[in-house]
């Protein structure tokens, strides 16, 4: 079938089998890689995307269901200040995610920064625990968390 | 690509779903799909020859909260469901939602979805059914209300007719002097031993007024004794020991199926639960 969606803020008209993994689709046929196929039972985070404004597995999204969605890859999120917000937050909490959960993580942080200026201890545990990669700890990642919110906070306050 | 031969039919109204649904009577009615992805074999979802995709119909993503009732529309994901708040959902219920899965799993699952799976019972199915909410059935030209507790027949199979599609969950709001959820494993996962707990009562001046007590291992038959229950209205709290033990020993009995951690888990819930209960 043919689909027409919003990737990265730019609009693509593919022909997709229904049945495929929206994950497989971006990897293989549209060569975003940053989304990571892990447990492909939709718990570990490695393959998130930003699916209609919504962190989502791209694991559990069959190819049909992006017809007409708006979909964000890391891809799409790096060239952003929001990612550079994020970054500069994890660097000064010593807690860089690799690069197999970056994806994951970064998007997670976006949508969660997205909804909640000042994350609460619930959403930000929610958010962390959506990400299995053990490659730092919790306690940094809620820590480069509270500085991301901090310098994305003071950069809108600039009108950035 | 060439694809399947899956057709797909997104209808933007409830009017288009149901007609659709009269159509293709075996087609697959996919809301949130994250069952039906979790369980396939292979990169490709397991698809029938027609879906039918509620992504479109914004009918079924309401929700209506009055003094009496709490109404979500079946096709609304788990985590705008939480997004109402503790305040506005009942607390054991949110507590379930809670556990359905991490946050890129809640934005795609619906309430609807957890319901309807045949053959498997999951996370919020035994809370919805201790609540005692409903669901609307509809298909063209008529529409019905069906408890959740009733909507697995013992078989396994859904209660549901042909065409007729889940259109929204009706859930009592009731005060409640507790509520409690636990889930152990994963109703995804058969081989995590899964055991779902929900307790519910009401207290007053030290004395049960109401009390209800449901577990599930993910199987049609839930482990829930009305009896039992009402023999514990009336007791004055904390409960004797032969109280929590005459009842313990009924728990012990209930259900086929269950392997011995799993009805072991149960059985502390319950004497948990009891042993728990407050005066007030």
């Amino acid at each position: 079938m043919n689909i027409i969606f919003t990737l990265n803020h730019e609009p693509i008209e593919i022909d997709v089998d229904p049945a495929e993994l929206l994950v497989d689709l971006l990897r293989l046929r549209l060569g975003l890689r940053g989304a990571r196929p892990g447990c492909l039972r939709g718990q570990c985070g490695s393959c998130s995307v930003l699916f209609n404004g919504a962190l989502a597995a791209g694991c559990l999204i069959p190819a049909f269901r992006a017809y007409g969605a708006t979909i964000l890859t890391i891809e799409g999120l790096m060239d952003t200040p929001d990612y550079q917000d994020i970054e500069k937050g994890f660097i000064r909490a010593n807690a860089r995610p690799c690069r197999f959960c970056a994806a994951g993580k970064y998007l997670s942080v976006h949508a969660l920064l997205e909804s909640h200026a000042d994350p609460t201890d619930e959403s930000l545990q929610d958010t962390l625990s959506g990400v299995w990669c053990r490659c730092t700890t919790h306690q940094r990642l809620a820590r480069g968390v509270r500085y991301a919110a901090d310098f994305r906070r003071r950069r809108v306050q600039r009108g950035r | 690509m060439a694809d399947r031969g899956t057709a797909v039919y997104f209808p933007d109204t409830l009017g288009e779903l149901l007609l659709l649904a009269r159509r293709e009577p075996d087609a697959l009615i996919y809301s949130g799909g994250t069952f039906i992805l979790n369980q396939r074999v292979g990169r490709f979802a397991d698809l029938p020859p027609a879906v039918i995709s509620l992504q479109d119909v914004e009918e079924l993503k309401r929700v209506s909260r009055s003094e009496r009732y709490l109404e979500i529309g079946a096709a609304l994901p788990i985590r705008d469901i939480l997004a109402l708040g503790r305040s506005n959902v009942p607390e054991c219920l949110y507590s379930a939602l809670r556990m359905i899965g991490p946050s890129a799993v809640a934005s795609l699952a619906t309430l609807g979805g957890n319901i309807a799976v045949p053959g498997r019972v999951l996370t919020s199915v035994p809370v919805l059914s201790l609540l005692d909410a409903r669901v609307e059935l509809r298909r063209q030209g008529a529409s019905r209300w069906l408890a959740v507790s009733r909507v697995h027949r013992p078989n396994g199979n859904l209660e549901l007719a042909e065409s007729e599609v889940i259109t929204r969950v009706r859930i009592p709001l009731q005060p409640w002097s507790i509520e409690v959820f636990r889930r152990f494993g994963s109703e995804l996962a058969p081989e995590s031993e899964p055991l779902s707990f929900c307790g519910l009562a009401r207290t007053s001046n030290r004395i049960i007024e109401e009390i209800r007590i449901i577990g599930s291992a993910g199987l049609p038959a839930p482990l829930r004794d009305r009896d039992v229950e009402s023999e514990l209205v009336g007791r004055r709290i904390p409960l004797a020991e032969r109280d929590i033990s005459t009842a313990v020993e009924v728990y012990q009995t209930l259900g086929t199926g269950l392997t011995p951690i799993q009805r072991d888990r149960f059985v502390r819930l319950v004497q948990w639960f009891l042993l728990n209960l407050p005066a007030s």
